[in-house]
């Protein structure tokens, strides 16, 4: 294991050792033992995760808000009920669904078409933004955009 | 009144979590419950490390917990090429916390001031607060993949992989949130500390 390896999976999986898979973690420790500059890197981890589980988060009241939910859920239809089941899927990510992308994507593939066929430009590049499902997605992708474009480091 | 579940502690969490949803898409309150208890502490927590705010994180964690009471029929098991009733959930939470967090910036009840402590012990909590509220800020400065997943890999303690499949992003991809995550908080609490150590030398 050279001493980038190890910097990069500190990075990745912190100073906490037990966190490392088990294929690098005999490498790291002889590593470590043998290269001053390692245990450094090593010691720096651990230091920065010491200082990083400082973060609290409030306690809550656990029961109350199990309460609340039970109430709350008590005028709403169950699964099995089949007014639940005309309500959209929930887990869709970052506001991301495929429906969102494909069913207006549908609209002005045949816009496209209709204008193809009849000699003029089909959709313009004004818009295709005007469509809410590309621009959720371009904003969604504002933030690590290059996270999807292959070089990570 | 239906009976409580009946764990089965053979450490296979993700079959409970199967069988109590199949019961909650029936209907099964007591089962709905039963689940809640298993996971809202996480639910919450996980939230509240998001959002930075324990008041959001607990909007967050009821209407996450709704919408499993209202989907629960569209969940599939693992065993039929589903995702892990955990992996589905916290979907929904990270996906609710990013809309909150996109919405609305609200002001933090919990960086109000608190009233004055005198218990002997008053000196420690203070710092022990001051410290984490160094690192919350630090955390809130983080972009939202970033921050959410640092906090599901560093303090929920779970596996890359795990995180990507509740992100929807590949494993590689969680390992460069993590290394952007970890540097930036590094740099940000080195430059606040020296700040600090610079701000104390002047007075």
């Amino acid at each position: 294991m050279t001493l980038d390896e190890f910097k990069n999976l500190l990075e990745i999986y912190s100073g906490d050792l037990s966190r490392w898979p088990a294929a690098k973690l005999q490498d790291a420790v002889a590593l470590a033992k043998q290269v001053p500059a390692a245990q450094a890197l090593l010691d720096e981890a651990v230091a920065l995760d010491h200082k990083l589980r400082h973060y609290d988060v409030p306690q809550t009241d656990l029961a109350a808000l199990e309460n609340r939910i039970m109430a709350a859920i008590a005028d709403v239809p169950a699964a099995a009920d089949p007014r639940a089941a005309e309500a959209p899927a929930p887990w869709s990510l970052f506001g991301w669904r495929p429906a969102y992308i494909f069913a207006p994507s549908g609209g002005l593939l045949a816009a496209a078409l209709i204008g193809f066929m009849i000699g003029s430009a089909p959709v313009t590049h004004k818009e295709f933004l005007l469509d809410p499902s590309f621009y959720s997605v371009d904003v969604i992708m504002s933030g690590d955009a290059d996270i999807y474009e292959g070089s990570l480091f | 009144m239906q009976e409580p579940f009946n764990i089965t502690h053979n450490g296979d969490e993700a079959n409970d979590d199967a069988l109590l949803m199949q019961r909650i898409a029936a209907g099964d309150q007591q089962a709905f419950r039963d689940l809640m208890q298993r996971h809202l502490g996480r639910t919450v927590r996980l939230a509240a490390r998001i959002l930075g705010s324990s008041g959001a994180a607990e909007d967050v964690a009821q209407e996450a917990f709704v919408r499993v009471w209202k989907h629960a029929g569209n969940w599939e098991d693992p065993a039929r090429a589903g995702a892990k009733f955990t992996t589905w959930l916290y979907r929904i939470v990270l996906n609710l916390c990013i809309d909150e967090k996109r919405k609305r910036s609200f002001t933090d009840i919990d960086a109000i001031p608190e009233q004055a402590d005198e218990t002997p012990d008053a000196e420690a909590n203070m710092q022990r607060r001051e410290k984490s509220q160094r690192v919350k800020a630090a955390l809130d400065t983080l972009p939202e993949r970033q921050r959410a997943a640092f906090v599901l890999c560093f303090y929920e303690d779970y596996s890359n992989k795990d995180a990507a499949d509740m992100l929807g992003i590949s494993v590689k991809a969680i390992e460069s949130l993590l290394v952007r995550a970890r540097r930036s908080l590094r740099d940000l609490l080195q430059d606040e500390e020296e700040n600090r150590k610079r701000g104390g030398a002047e007075t």
